[in-house]
């Protein structure tokens, strides 16, 4: 049952990491020229998939800040002059590498969980209460999942910009659009929602949260409905059920739910690239873009590539981190053999 | 007082009609078996009375209290579910306290309760695992210790043995049944396995398509059943059936199929007599057709002429899969038949043991 | 007989009232920052909003309604952008789609069968490294893909170089992969010349896209039970045989989605065209998505550019219709 429960997680992949591979089930071996054929096959395969990331990796660790006339993929020099200034200062602009990641974590971290929290009473009501309205408002929140995220960034650009606090003269502030300066006066911008981590997270929100809904409703539909009928006979009333049975056991897809916000919006950058304008709001993504971008020409490149390795990192590891909760497979056992 | 009563209950699931008109009285500390081929409705019928689905026109009683607008939490009620829906995030003592946690029981109690189902159930070492630990078995009992430690009115089983392999389901049935005679209290018991039911049950209740059949103790079922269907389902080789007419000749009555006729002995001609040339369903249980050889003394025999298509030797009986005409039957014979396949012979049809049944309406007639 | 005491009515309220209280919080939120939003878009999609009106929005005098005009402006070409027509980027848009998924599913499908080999050496090894682009995050991918494909100091062009040393060609290789317009197979695509800009995006999203299918189509692999391959290849099947009459249909189920799936990602994948060219060269390369992007965050039509998140919402809509209903039709098998 162990090798099966393995095998059976929901995520693909987690099952592609735990299958059996010992081929020691195999009735017959591998004839030898098969075997050297294919693993000529499987080096390929493995040569092409490692060219960029070998590429990328070796120019991280490089000392020198163009990029080398020649094809290098495999470090000659081990510098961490790239990496150390790049942590040191990531940018031309005075914002340092801890504010950037700061406000990557805040951004990717919050909207993850804010997504998670308010996605999932809706999730479960959709996927296990029964309501008149239930079809009509299931479509209603999956609506805005077809559209991208550039075409619901941008009215929320207009409706954000339009919120903005302001200093008309020492000790007055008016609030737009509730309050106004007298008069018409313009006012000195104090805070413009547009233009500030909020109103990026609130855009960004905006796009995950039909999507967390959906993704945790698949999940809540796979658990046995049997164990929420012993739940209520029991004594459980819903909302024990939703706290005590369904919230632990939906554990290992809340876990992966959160993740896959954290991952979209760790290397967002369509919408802060949009919003944000003032580089101590820039994040990690943002910054990797703008080295990038316009002044291509005058780029450290070994600088670039120790940004591109830095922001990487952290996703991989993560989700290494994370295996073992979602491999848990915690509803394999309770119900059936 | 822990009786249970369906009253006229229907159940509709949109247009269709899962159980009509359904009435039983399950006495106090009755076992009471529900049984019927898959899809039935002995199972919504169970979960009617749970209060997992709502009942569509009717009454369900437990105890003196019409139920049907009370939650489950509140009906006094426990369930072993088929999947034994254990909750895979908590232990064994965890699976077990729930339902007292929630009724904020007293934690020593609690832990009283506990322990004794434990021990009832053998499964004191099991307590700290996690249900994925255990063994189909073992789930199985901790299914069966969630209902105990709540020590309900009326205890619900939905076909719970049947993911279990063959023997160890020989063995729950027996600890089941043991259970109930421990326990004192109404049971009340799905499955689609006739054998279960005959084995554990005081009454059994066959259900097909919605309707209830026939309600009565295991032998008086097997005995004298009331229609076609439970004639059929009920045992095991099921009877056999022959397509029949009666015929009246003299003070006799005839049964007479396109290749044999027997006939029916006095005590049972007078209630045939009515039914004089109308179209019957004749049956005999395999165990009452016997080798000529090994027949009995002092029964109404008949002979039959059919020959061996097929043997299984038991040990203790012997199957023989007979053909007359475009007849095949069963029969279950003394184990020391000398019969094999291919031979033909005149087998002798205990006429005491036969059933009729009206070909149109598929009741007996008695 | 004691009737038990039927629910209240306050009770019976609750009770149905409860449902809709789990939906509150993600109703509420989704009222003010997702719904309120895609009404007002498409609002302002009737107007003339630019950056004049960016401060009070609905609410400016000189706001206009101009009825359908930025929707026939879009339609006939007719927006003062150079290059720009409607019907090409959307043919372009299907084609980088659909061309994607077509090269994407059955290789990954090719290469699960092979690391599903029995017997194979450092499967596990394998299974790792090739599990890699799925997990690094796809702007870094794009960025490095950007540079690996720059003329002078890009990865390809230096491997490109190496290679034909080989072919006895001596001296290094510069290929201008995002500015040549000149289409390398002329008419390969009617209406919508795919220029060399394409196949290098073809390229990096062949290196992103297989690995998913790859993923996929190995979960899927593993439910086939392994009696199947035995009863046929007592029948008498070879691997060839038993690849296309076993391992190919069963895994249709699966891989289904998982194509529709990809459909959608490639077809609103911003980042390569964002990072690798910009939608260049004359906007061969131009999606939807980076055109609203361009609309909003360079030329600030923000008008124009709602009408054009309207169009591309019923674009969207029906791209999901038509594979809603391939999904439906292709679920599963019935129960044998």
């Amino acid at each position: 049952m162990d090798a099966l429960k393995a095998t059976t997680s929901k995520n693909p992949i987690v099952r592609f990491l735990n299958m059996n591979t010992s081929g020691q089930t195999s009735g017959r071996s591998l004839p030898l020229w098969r075997q050297l054929l294919l693993q000529a096959l499987c080096l390929a395969i493995f040569a092409s998939v490692m060219f960029p990331i070998m590429y990328i990796v070796t120019l991280s660790f490089s000392s020198k800040t163009t990029r080398p006339s020649s094809l290098e993929l495999i470090p000659k020099e081990i510098s961490f002059i790239a990496y150390q200034q790049v942590l040191d200062k990531p940018t031309g602009n005075p914002v340092t590498f801890a504010e950037l990641l700061k406000n990557s974590v805040v951004l990717s971290v919050g909207v993850g969980l804010a997504a998670l929290l308010i996605a999932v009473t809706a999730a479960y009501a959709f996927s296990r209460l029964k309501f008149k309205l239930r079809e009509v408002l299931m479509i209603l929140v999956f609506i805005p999942l077809l559209m991208p995220a550039v075409g619901l960034s941008t009215p929320l650009y207009l409706l954000l910009n339009q919120i903005q606090v302001k200093e008309c003269s020492k000790e007055v502030v008016a609030i737009q659009p509730f309050t106004a300066c007298e008069g018409g006066a313009k006012g000195k911008l104090l805070f413009n929602l547009r233009d500030s981590l909020l109103g990026v997270g609130i855009a960004m929100t905006a796009t995950a949260l039909p999507f967390a809904v959906w993704n945790l409703k698949g999940y809540l539909d796979t658990i046995p409905k049997e164990l929420e009928e012993a739940a209520a006979i029991d004594g459980a009333d819903t909302n024990q059920t939703f706290w005590r049975i369904v919230i632990p056991l939906a554990a290992p897809q809340l876990a992966v739910t959160f993740f896959l916000g954290f991952i979209g919006h760790w290397q967002e950058f369509v919408t802060t690239w949009l919003f944000l304008s003032q580089p101590k709001d820039y994040t990690l993504a943002m910054t990797l873009y703008n080295m990038t971008g316009q002044y291509a020409n005058s780029v450290p490149w070994n600088r670039f590539a120790a940004m591109a390795v830095i922001i990487a990192l952290p996703v991989a590891v993560v989700y290494i981190g994370l295996q073992k909760q979602i491999v848990g497979g915690l509803t394999t056992g309770g119900v059936k053999g | 007082m822990s009786s249970v009563t369906y009253k006229n209950v229907v159940k509709k699931f949109g247009d269709l009609t899962i159980i009509k008109n359904l009435n039983i009285e399950v006495e106090d500390k009755e076992f009471l078996v529900l049984v019927g081929p898959s899809g039935c409705g002995k199972t919504t019928a169970l979960r009617l009375l749970a209060g997992l689905e709502e009942i569509t026109e009717g009454e369900i009683i437990i105890g003196d209290r019409i139920v049907n607008d009370v939650a489950p939490k509140d009906r006094d009620i426990a369930m072993v579910f088929q999947s034994y829906a254990l909750y895979p995030h908590l232990s064994v003592y965890d699976n077990l306290a729930f339902g007292l946690k929630l009724r904020k029981t007293p934690k020593a109690e609690i832990i009283r309760r506990v322990n004794e189902a434990a021990e009832i159930l053998g499964i004191t070492d099991l307590l700290e695992r996690k249900p994925r630990q255990l063994s189909g078995g073992q789930r199985q009992r901790v299914a069966v210790g969630r209902a105990i430690v709540r020590e309900p009115k009326v205890f619900l089983f939905d076909e719970p043995l049947s993911n279990l392999d063959a023997k160890l389901r020989v063995q729950m049935r027996a600890e089941i049944s043991k259970l109930h005679q421990r326990l004192q209290t109404t049971f009340i018991y799905v499955t689609h396995d006739q054998t279960e039911a005959m084995t554990m049950a005081s009454r059994i209740a066959v259900i097909n398509k919605g309707n209830l059949l026939q309600l009565d103790t295991p032998q008086n079922l097997y005995d004298h059943p009331n229609n076609l269907f439970v004639a059929g389902f009920i045992g095991s080789p099921a009877m056999n059936f022959f397509p029949a007419k009666l015929t009246k000749s003299g003070d006799k009555v005839i049964v007479e199929t396109d290749e044999f006729r027997v006939q029916i002995p006095e005590a049972r001609a007078a209630s045939c007599k009515a039914m004089d040339g109308r179209r019957i369903v004749f049956g005999i249980r395999p165990e009452n057709i016997h080798d000529p050889e090994f027949a009995p003394p002092n029964i109404h025999g008949e002979k039959v002429t059919a020959q061996v298509d097929v043997t299984e030797l038991m040990g203790n009986e012997t199957l023989l899969y007979l053909v007359s005409g475009k007849n095949t039957f069963v029969g279950r014979v003394d184990p020391r038949s000398h019969l094999r396949v291919g031979s033909q012979t005149q087998f002798i049809f205990d006429m005491d043991k036969i059933h009729i049944f009206d070909a149109e309406t598929e009741e007996a007639v008695r | 007989m004691a009737i038990a005491k039927p629910s209240s009515r306050k009770v019976q309220w609750k009770k149905a009232s409860l449902p809709y209280l789990y939906l509150l919080p993600a109703f509420l939120i989704m009222g003010v920052i997702t719904f309120y939003p895609l009404i007002y878009q498409v609002i302002i999609s009737f107007t003339n909003f630019d950056t004049k009106h960016l401060l009070l929005g609905l609410e400016s005098p000189e706001l206009k309604f101009i009825g359908l005009k930025n929707y026939i402006d879009i339609f006939t070409a007719a927006l003062p952008v150079e290059n720009f027509n409607f019907f090409r980027v959307l043919e372009f848009n299907f084609w980088w789609a659909l061309s994607n998924v077509m090269l994407h599913v059955p290789v990954g499908v090719l290469i699960a069968t092979l690391l599903n080999t029995e017997g194979l050496w450092l499967k596990r090894i394998y299974r790792a490294i090739y599990i890699l682009p799925v997990v690094v995050p796809p702007l870094v991918v794009a960025t490095v893909w950007t540079n690996i494909f720059d003329e002078r100091y890009g990865a390809m062009n230096q491997l490109l170089a190496n290679i034909s040393t080989y072919f006895g060609q001596a001296g290094p290789i510069y290929i201008r992969w995002f500015e040549d317009v000149k289409p390398p197979i002329p008419g390969f695509l009617p209406g919508a010349p795919l220029t060399l800009a394409y196949y290098a995006m073809m390229i990096a999203n062949f290196w992103l896209g297989w690995p998913f299918m790859s993923v996929v189509a190995t979960g899927a692999l593993q439910s086939i039970p392994k009696d199947l391959y035995e009863a046929a290849s007592i029948d008498g099947a070879t691997g060839g045989q038993q690849f296309w009459n076993i391992t190919v249909p069963l895994l249709r189920p699966a891989m289904i989605p998982a194509a529709v799936y990809g459909f959608t990602l490639s077809f609103n994948l911003f980042n390569f065209v964002f990072f690798m060219t910009g939608g260049g060269p004359a906007r061969s390369t131009e999606l939807l998505v980076t055109f609203a992007y361009n609309l909003v965050r360079n030329l600030r039509w923000y008008g124009v550019a709602a009408s054009f998140a309207v169009i591309i919402f019923g674009v969207a809509m029906i791209v999901f219709l038509i594979t809603n209903r391939i999904t439906r039709a292709t679920q599963d098998y019935p129960e044998a």
